[in-house]
């Protein structure tokens, strides 16, 4: 394991924080403490336009490609601030956070112009088809195919499932399997850009628990996509994809998913006669918040250094979806101690929708037991 | 971050050490031997004015060398209050008078009554003992009374009583102390599990091969590196404060709790014997765990300081009190 040393957020990083704070006290003001609990599965296309406008989105990205050229601890500062307060970012986070890394890393360079300046300007959403039918946790026995043609473009037949945001998303980027068989395994996946409003493609969304519906079933039939639809090299997509998960498993959203719902009950509290349990469960959860951000925060640092942090990102995501979980848990096992007239409908809104959602935090983006399985081989064990 | 000179004189002392905390000597020092030659060893170093300023003759390391080395002390399991005597030193420094170069123990005032202190870690070689009176301090000469391996009630005697003056929390600093010697000391562990479960077979595989047992180290391995972020945590900033300290024993101890679970799950009937080294770290593990505030304390203090914090965003509260710097 890498050892994760305690690290500040340089202070340029910490100076766009009151700029961010105010963009998005204005967009959540008024919304509901419910729909605030929605965290990142709140969608809201104007609000993403507005981040985009105010240099909100594609921060590490280069000024060339209508990023901000700044570094990942300003990322850090803003994902934050935009998950602590809730702000509906379901819309560009995406994009934001894998595709338009992804694009930058294995695109071409018409493919990084022609998507990630629309991006950055938050007018331009992505999700992203990895799972299907048959292939969850293992990810290597896709079957959605892509048959090269003669015109150097590409047939596409299959399904991918639980795509979120498929159903408001321009463009997928799949993988899918462009050469060989499932029984090759890694050998002959790729990732395709997939235009969602080509003939073939059809999208259905799927209610969730809550009655949201953010994740949706694609189907393709025939779907003919041009030779540049494939990112980086074909065959190559398995190794793009790995590098493609850890951006995505350390950062604050593995962490931060119960914060509005915890500050809210923070409010709730105060001022009130209150027994040991509920205040000893708070230090503990406050404990754990503050260890939790400094290790997300070292491996920030670590990952902009250049180094590869698999193990250290799939420990992060498995204590943070955990702690993500605990708390609504906590809040439900506590009960509420609080005299009737200042009991109030949105909070037990918010509470029941972050526990009915909360064992999805610890299944996307790969579930605890491969996470554990990651570690484990990390550490040595085989 | 530890600073260059911290960072060299941790690379020497984790060497020396390796060579001198054998499990067999451990051993011999649990059962009572005294750490003479180890201690005169450490004298020689300089590691005792390790966190003094330079301009007062000592090393003039940061505080957060001080908890990397605390780390380095639970991993070898160094059988002294090393890391209480390089604290202690530091902070009565100041007053200029000369104080031999014994072991010194920090009492947190919750572990005196009458004399005899409640069982403290690592106190039994202990010669003096820094206790808190209010706006000062004082040494005190301490004397081991009753000891269950390194750790002892010490007998305090105020007869050679010596006043420095100004504050700490000397709870918050042994908070922070066993902190780290517990981050460093399941660092060990893991590697110690994670070797065991490469080198025992059943049912004709290795151990490590099974995938229960693989998500059972998976969860060790996280809590040992939680721990070692939230010692880091306990040492950030230039004074250790009962906010961060607290937040740095409750998670370590948390950490403890589990990982020594694991730990002895997965080495079966020979993990709890006397002759296989874990117990060595185990019974450290759980004599800081008993120290220095409980779990549940912190979470009361974490908790209760979080309710009169007037941050209406936890995110604030933990950035502004409970962060690197
Ligand atoms: C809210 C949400 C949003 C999502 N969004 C997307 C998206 O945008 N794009 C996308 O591609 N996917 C998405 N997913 C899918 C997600 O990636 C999968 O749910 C995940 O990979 C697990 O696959 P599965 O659900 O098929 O479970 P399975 O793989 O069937 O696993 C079920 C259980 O078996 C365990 N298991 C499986 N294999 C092993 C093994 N080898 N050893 C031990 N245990 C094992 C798992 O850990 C789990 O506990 C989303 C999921 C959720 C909940």
């Amino acid at each position: 394991m890498t050892d994760l040393p305690l690290t500040d957020i340089p202070a340029e990083a910490e100076a766009i924080r009151p700029k961010v704070r105010a963009l998005i006290a204005d967009a959540v003001a008024g919304r509901s403490l419910a729909s605030r609990a929605r965290s990142w599965q709140g969608f809201d296309a104007d609000f993403s336009r507005a981040l985009g406008k105010a240099g909100l989105i594609g921060l590490t990205l280069p000024p060339a490609y209508g990023g901000q050229g700044m570094g990942a601890f300003a990322r850090f500062v803003v994902v934050e601030e935009l998950l602590s307060a809730g702000a509906p970012v379901a819309a560009h986070w995406i994009a934001d956070r894998q595709s338009a890394p992804l694009l930058l890393k294995f695109g071409t360079e018409d493919q990084r112009q022609a998507h990630i300046p629309a991006i950055c300007r938050g007018e331009r959403f992505f999700c992203i088809g990895m799972s299907e039918p048959g292939s969850g946790s293992d990810l290597a026995s896709v079957r959605t195919r892509a048959e090269p043609q003669a015109d150097g473009g590409w047939i596409l037949n299959g399904a991918k499932l639980w795509t979120t945001n498929a159903q408001h998303a321009h463009y997928m980027i799949a993988l899918v399997r462009t050469s060989g068989s499932v029984d090759d395994r890694h050998r002959g996946l790729s990732q395709l850009i997939i235009d969602l409003s080509s003939p073939g493609v059809s999208v259905r969304p799927i209610a969730d628990i809550a009655g949201d519906e953010h994740f949706c079933e694609v189907h393709f039939e025939d779907v003919r996509l041009p030779a540049d639809a494939l990112v980086g090299a074909e065959g190559d997509g398995w190794r793009q994809v790995t590098a493609e998960l850890a951006l995505e498993r350390s950062g604050p959203e593995r962490i931060y998913s119960s914060l509005v719902l915890l500050d809210a009950w923070v409010e709730r509290l105060r001022g009130v006669e209150l027994g040991s349990a509920a205040i000893q469960a708070l230090g503990r959860l406050v404990a754990e918040l503050a260890v939790l951000r400094a290790m997300s925060i070292s491996v920030t640092g670590l990952l902009e250094a250049g180094q590869s942090l698999v193990v250290e990102a799939s420990l992060i995501k498995d204590l943070g979806t955990g702690f993500e979980q605990t708390v609504p848990q906590l809040l439900i096992e506590l009960g509420d101690a609080l005299p009737p007239e200042r009991r109030d409908e949105d909070y037990w809104q918010a509470l029941r929708y972050v526990t009915q959602m909360s064992p999805s935090f610890s299944l996307r983006g790969g579930t605890r037991e491969i996470l554990r399985g990651i570690i484990a081989k990390g550490i040595g064990l085989k | 971050m530890t600073s260059d000179v911290g960072a060299m004189i941790i690379e020497t002392l984790d060497r020396m050490l390796a060579d001198a905390c054998t499990p067999d000597q451990v051993r011999r020092w649990n059962a009572g031997d005294a750490p003479d030659a180890l201690w005169d060893e450490l004298v020689a170093l300089g590691v005792l004015h390790a966190l003094v300023p330079e301009e007062a003759g000592g090393v003039g390391l940061t505080l957060s060398d001080l908890g990397e080395l605390a780390m380095l002390f639970g991993k070898h399991l160094v059988p002294l209050p090393l890391a209480d005597t390089i604290a202690a030193r530091a902070l009565v420094a100041p007053g200029g008078t000369t104080v031999d170069e014994v072991p010194i123990v920090i009492v947190p005032a919750a572990a005196i009554t009458q004399g005899t202190t409640l069982p403290l870690p690592l106190a039994r070689y202990a010669r003096l003992a820094l206790v808190d009176e209010g706006d000062s301090f004082a040494l005190v000469a301490a004397a081991a009374e009753e000891s269950v391996g390194t750790a002892a009630r010490i007998h305090l005697d105020s007869g050679g009583h010596r006043t420095f003056s100004g504050t700490a929390d000397l709870l918050a600093t042994a908070a922070a102390l066993r902190a780290a010697e517990t981050a460093g000391s399941l660092a060990a562990v893991l590697a110690m599990v994670v070797g065991y479960a490469g080198e025992r077979s059943q049912f004709g595989k290795p151990l490590g091969s099974f995938q229960a047992i693989q998500q059972q180290i998976a969860v060790l391995a996280e809590e040992s590196a939680a721990a070692t972020m939230a010692a880091r945590i306990a040492f950030a900033g230039d004074r250790i404060d009962a906010g961060r300290a607290g937040v740095a024993k409750l998670r370590t101890d948390a950490a403890a709790r589990r990982g020594l679970a694991i730990a002895h799950a997965v080495t079966g009937a020979i993990g709890i014997s006397e002759e296989y080294d874990l117990q060595l770290h185990s019974r450290r593990l759980i004599d800081a765990r008993m120290a220095a505030g409980s779990e549940t304390y912190w979470a009361e203090r974490i908790g209760r300081a979080r309710l009169s914090a007037p941050e209406p965003l936890t995110l604030d509260h933990v950035r502004t009190a409970l962060a690197g710097r």
